[in-house]
Parts: structure tokens; C-alpha cells; sequence
């Protein structure tokens, strides 16, 4: 398989490259990004045969797949461009900006018979993997709520690039994966969207604590409150069913399921296997390295799905629904935000 | 004499021929004179049918069905009592039996509401108890959930036949609740058992609050015994480790061994933490005592 990676940028230099560069079966065969310099250096530490400034130019050549990794309003130019030009597609998520830009992405990808899915990697946490497997068996009954939060810090030693604090500002950082896995649990279509947030500092300009409600065909609700002000970070996702509940501390990777009362023997038992699980994958490095180690994991899926031609890990229509969800939360956030200071 | 048992899987959607294939591997449906069916579900919670808590109403609709394609004209009662945390007329209401008790042209019987007779029994705690004269007179079909229990580990057919007592503050048996399982066996024995196992529930926290399984199966018997102890099997416990299971066969309400016939079910892992479960019964223990002082 010949890859190219479009962008630069930091998601292509901490997770994509490094994983390509493991993967025997893949041939790094081009990189493209306008900045001369990134392209310079991000290319000669992966040692990519081929740079490129322009990206058009190196869709012309023989390669059989991209990764987009450019800013979220540039996806769906690039995607496009790439699947009319028979390319198979990974994009760095969210798919698209807004829903009718993934609309086109979907169309273009059933016109050129190519695959195109977007990176969900907190999907593969053994703790979720372990939580949907659980789900789908049927260990909480049906399905009533899902909560997520995402409380991290402003995107400023991630990334130096000021894109994300346009648009939805702090929606469109964490908040894709947990509407993704809320989409993917419910497994059902949204039946409305309702959004509340501000700017919470005054001058930042940008929405940096939001809550957004979701209603699912299904009947199920869902809330994730995404924060870049919380004074505690935490990332988790919790179902609550009529069987029983499933919460996830997910940078922990530590799954809790409870039915009934809450007994101290199961506190004493969840805390040993929190702590006893910290210590493990302390000692394996798995938990500095955060959702970063999953990249190898999915882009062998996403290849393995283009040569088995199965579908992908994440499907375009599940890709589509985190769109409409932003989209519809960017659109509610941006006419109801204040103007003045708390 | 032996006692058969049948065991089959099933879904929701073919439950009954499911049933009436089980029925048929035990020799078929004989209600032995009686002129009216008694169907005993259970309401134990006010918790939805999917979670395995409580009868499903498709179950009930599959069952109803049975009966009324063979029989119909016999009056049949849909029965149950209420409970210490439940009232049984609102939860036929909340989660759908009422259409399905009209739809076969059955009645719902709340048990506690219903008229009494008091009868001496030689039980093993109590001397007499209050029987409802229906179920005297009807053939009691005992439709239970395959479950476990925080306090008797196994809740199926003679566990949901002690939810006939029509006193509703039950829970003040608790302290000698084996006994009283096997004294409302004695005072009102059913006469078929059909354990729905379809959707099962797990766990230490069970009659109520146990983990959903999914076992997709169906025991059915006219041993009541002789089905728990089969059930008991199926859930990995051993049933002369099932008090109340073991204390029916000492006084003859029916017999452990049996003869398992139908389709050949494996033994599900019913996550029973035995730990967990000491711990709760020891702690429901002091919360009786101490409501005592």
C-alpha cells in the first residue's frame, strides 16, 4: 500500500507518521504541506521519499491512499480532491466542517468506488472496546443516557496553530470523539441537537465551555460538556441503562460497571484495579503515550477494510452524524453567544 | 416416578412454539380436572422487562397464546401479588400486560386484593396460611424469569411461587425466607413451571438489580423442584446448595434429580460474586435487625 499524508502539522508528526513508518506493509511515498520549512523537517525525520507543497501535484502520482491531516475547514476540499482523483481517503476527524460538505464526501466517495473513513481513535481504549462489547451483549438493558465530559487544557503545546479557536472553539477539540462513541453506542440516528456555551474568559473570542444535548431516533439522550477552563482535566464516558451503568475514566482506561447498590467491596476492588492498572501501564509506557498508541491499530484497519474492500472502522454515515452534530451545535452556539465578560 | 424436565432455546419471537414444543417433550398440557388457569408472573420490581427483572410481557402474550389456541373457553387469571416496593396494578399498567391480559380475553387478579381462605399446613414455619381461593380452584401455571437472588442465590419457579402470598410486606419474611419459599409451595403448588430464560439476569444483586444475560432458553416442567434444581445447574450453582430448592424435595414438593430433555443447553456464566453476595446478605441482616430496635 502507497501512502501520502497531507498536512504537516503536529497530528501528522506525533500519530500518523510514526505509525506509518512502523508498518511494514506501507510504503510512505509522499508528504505534502504548504509550510517549506515543516515540510522540510517532518520529511527528513520520516525519511518520505517525496515532499510536496502542493497536494494536488502528488494526488497525480501512483499512490493508493491519503491522510488528511490539514485544518478542520480544509478537509473536505482535500478530501474531495483526493477521491475524484481515485484515492482512497482517511481524514483526521471531524470529516467535514459542515453537513453539506459531508454530504459531497459521501457522494464522492460512491462515485469513484473509494473508501473514505475518518480517525476515531479513542474508540480502540481497551476500556471502551470492553464497554461496547459489554453494551451490545446487553449488560445495562436498554439504553436511557449517555454522558461524556472532556475537560483539557486549551490547545496551545498540541498544536501552535490557531484554527481550532475559530469555529466551534473548544466543540471541535475533544468533543468529536465523544459525540462519535455516543453515535456509536446509541447506534441510531440524531433527532435534535441543542447547544449552550460562551465564552467564559471574555476576551478569548472563541466558545471555550459548552454543553450539548443530544436526542437519538431511539429514544436515548446523551450530554458532553467540553471544557478548556475546568481546573481538572478529565476525559470520560459513562451509559446509564435500565440494566445497570458503565462509566469510563478514559485517560485512565479504567471501565466501572455497576448494577444495583454500590457496595464498598466493589469501591475497595475498583480502586485496587485503577491503581494496579496505572501501575501497568506506567511500567509499559502505555500511559504517557494517551490515544497516540491506537494510530498503528487503526490505520492497519482502515488499510485491511481498502484491500478486503469490507467496511471501514468507521463508517462514512457514522462520520456524517458527527458532522450534523456539530454543525448544528457550532450554528446554535454562534447565535446565542454573548458578547460581554461574566 | 421420574420427573422431566424440558429445556429448549428460544427467542422472543418464537416463544411459542418454543413453549409448546417444551410442554410436548413433558407429556402435554393436563389441568387435571380444573376449570380455570391461574398464570403466576412476577412483578418483583418496578423494573423494565428488558432487564430481565421482571416477565416480559411477550413472554405472557406467548403463553396466553398457548393456552387460548387449546382451550378457549377456560377462564384464565393473570395473577400476582403486591409487594414490599411494588403494586402490582400499577406496574401491569407501566409496562404493557394490560393489553396483552385483553388481548387473549384473560383477567388480571391482583392476589393481594383478592379473597382468602385460611389453610393449615404442615410447613416448616408457618401453620396456616391465607390461600386465595382462585388459585385453590385454578391450574397454576408458574411463568418465572430465570434470575439469581442476593439472598437465595436462584430466583425461578418456587421463588415466583411464593410472590402468591398475599401479604405484601413479604420482606418481613426475609429472616427465615427459605422456609417461607417452601411453606407458599406447599400451601399453593403450581402446577406447570415455565422459567423464561430468554433474557436472564446475573450478578449478586439479583432478584432486582442483577446484570441482563442473555441466555435465549426455556425450562419448563410440572416439578417445581425438579426445574430449579435444573436451573440451579444451568446457572453454574449446585442445587443441595440452593436452601430452598433442597428444603422442597426434604418435604416431597418434588425431586432434584430429573431427566432434562429438549435441546442441549450449556451452562451459562451468571457472574454470581459469591464474596459480594455474603456481603450483601450480610448487610441486608443488619438492616433488618436494626429496623428491629
Amino acid at each position: 500500500m502507497r501512502v501520502g499524508v497531507i498536512g504537516a502539522g503536529a497530528i501528522a508528526r506525533r500519530a500518523h507518521l510514526p505509525a506509518l513508518a512502523s508498518m511494514e506493509e506501507v510504503e510512505l511515498a509522499g508528504l505534502a504541506d504548504v509550510d517549506r520549512e515543516a515540510l522540510r523537517s517532518v520529511g527528513k525525520r520520516f525519511r518520505v521519499t517525496k515532499c510536496y507543497q502542493d497536494y494536488k501535484e502528488m494526488l497525480q502520482t501512483e499512490i493508493d491512499a491519503v491522510i488528511v491531516c490539514v485544518p478542520t475547514h480544509l478537509h473536505s476540499a482535500v478530501a474531495l480532491e483526493a477521491a475524484n482523483a481515485g484515492k482512497h481517503v482517511l481524514v483526521e476527524k471531524p470529516l467535514s466542517l459542515t453537513t453539506a460538505q459531508a454530504r459531497e464526501i459521501v457522494d464522492a466517495a460512491r462515485k469513484n468506488s473509494v473508501t473514505i473513513s475518518t480517525v476515531q481513535n479513542y474508540r480502540y481504549f481497551s476500556a471502551i472496546q470492553e464497554m461496547h462489547n459489554r453494551f451490545v451483549s446487553g449488560r445495562i438493558g436498554r439504553l436511557l443516557s449517555i454522558d461524556g465530559v472532556c475537560h483539557t487544557r486549551p490547545p496551545m503545546g498540541w498544536t501552535r496553530g490557531t484554527w481550532l479557536y475559530q469555529f466551534g472553539g473548544v466543540i471541535d477539540d475533544f468533543a468529536p470523539h465523544l459525540f462519535d462513541m455516543a453515535c456509536w453506542f446509541a447506534n441510531s440516528d440524531i433527532a435534535a441537537v441543542h447547544a449552550y456555551g460562551d465564552d467564559y474568559v471574555g476576551d478569548m473570542k472563541c466558545i471555550n465551555h459548552a454543553v450539548v444535548s443530544l436526542k437519538f431516533d431511539s429514544g436515548a439522550l446523551a450530554t458532553v460538556n467540553s471544557s478548556w477552563l475546568v481546573g481538572a482535566t478529565k476525559v470520560m464516558i459513562n451509559l446509564y441503562g435500565t440494566g445497570g451503568t458503565m462509566q469510563t475514566d478514559i485517560g485512565a482506561n479504567n471501565l466501572v460497571e455497576t448494577h444495583g447498590v454500590s457496595t464498598p467491596l466493589q469501591d475497595v476492588r475498583w480502586v485496587t484495579k485503577k491503581t494496579l492498572s496505572i501501575v501497568r501501564r506506567g511500567l509499559s509506557g502505555q500511559l504517557f503515550r494517551g490515544a497516540l498508541q491506537f494510530y498503528p491499530i487503526l490505520l492497519h484497519d482502515f488499510f485491511r477494510s481498502i484491500e478486503q474492500k469490507s467496511s471501514p472502522p468507521v463508517p462514512l454515515n457514522e462520520s456524517v452524524r458527527v458532522v450534523a452534530i456539530l454543525d448544528a451545535a457550532r450554528k446554535q452556539l454562534q447565535s446565542t453567544k454573548s458578547s460581554g465578560t461574566l | 416416578m421420574t420427573s422431566y424436565v424440558s429445556a429448549v432455546n428460544c427467542d422472543y419471537d418464537n416463544f411459542g412454539s418454543a413453549l409448546d414444543r417444551a410442554v410436548g417433550l413433558i407429556g402435554g398440557l393436563d389441568l387435571g380436572g380444573k376449570n380455570s388457569i391461574a398464570v403466576k408472573i412476577n412483578l418483583c420490581d418496578c423494573r423494565p422487562p428488558e432487564t430481565g427483572a421482571i416477565t416480559h410481557p411477550k413472554s405472557l402474550d406467548a403463553l396466553l397464546g398457548y393456552l387460548r389456541a387449546d382451550l378457549p373457553r377456560v377462564p384464565i387469571y393473570v395473577v400476582e401479588s403486591d409487594a414490599t416496593v411494588t403494586r402490582a396494578d400499577l406496574l401491569i399498567d407501566w409496562f404493557g400486560f394490560r393489553g396483552v391480559i385483553e388481548k387473549w380475553n384473560a383477567e388480571w387478579r391482583n392476589l393481594s386484593h383478592e379473597k382468602t381462605q385460611r389453610m393449615k399446613i404442615k410447613g416448616r414455619h408457618f401453620k396456616s396460611m391465607k390461600v386465595s381461593t382462585l388459585l385453590r380452584d385454578s391450574f397454576i401455571v408458574n411463568l418465572s424469569k430465570l434470575k439469581t437472588h442476593s439472598l437465595t442465590k436462584i430466583s425461578c419457579s418456587l421463588k415466583n411461587q411464593y410472590g402468591c402470598i398475599a401479604y405484601p410486606l413479604k420482606i418481613h419474611f426475609h429472616d427465615f425466607l427459605d422456609d417461607a419459599i417452601v411453606d407458599a409451595n406447599t400451601a399453593m403448588p403450581s402446577n406447570l413451571s415455565v422459567v423464561d430464560g430468554i433474557v436472564a439476569m446475573g450478578g449478586a444483586q439479583g432478584p432486582a438489580y442483577g446484570i441482563p444475560l442473555s441466555a435465549g432458553v426455556l425450562f419448563v416442567g410440572s416439578d417445581p423442584v425438579a426445574v430449579d434444581a435444573a436451573c440451579s445447574r444451568f446457572m453454574g450453582f449446585n442445587p443441595y446448595f440452593i436452601g430452598h430448592v433442597r428444603k422442597a424435595a426434604s418435604v416431597g414438593l418434588g425431586r432434584m434429580r430429573s431427566n432434562v430433555v429438549g435441546d442441549h443447553v450449556q451452562p451459562i456464566d451468571v457472574s454470581f460474586d459469591r464474596l459480594e453476595y455474603v456481603t450483601l446478605k450480610f448487610a441486608n441482616y443488619l438492616q433488618r435487625r436494626a429496623r428491629k430496635l
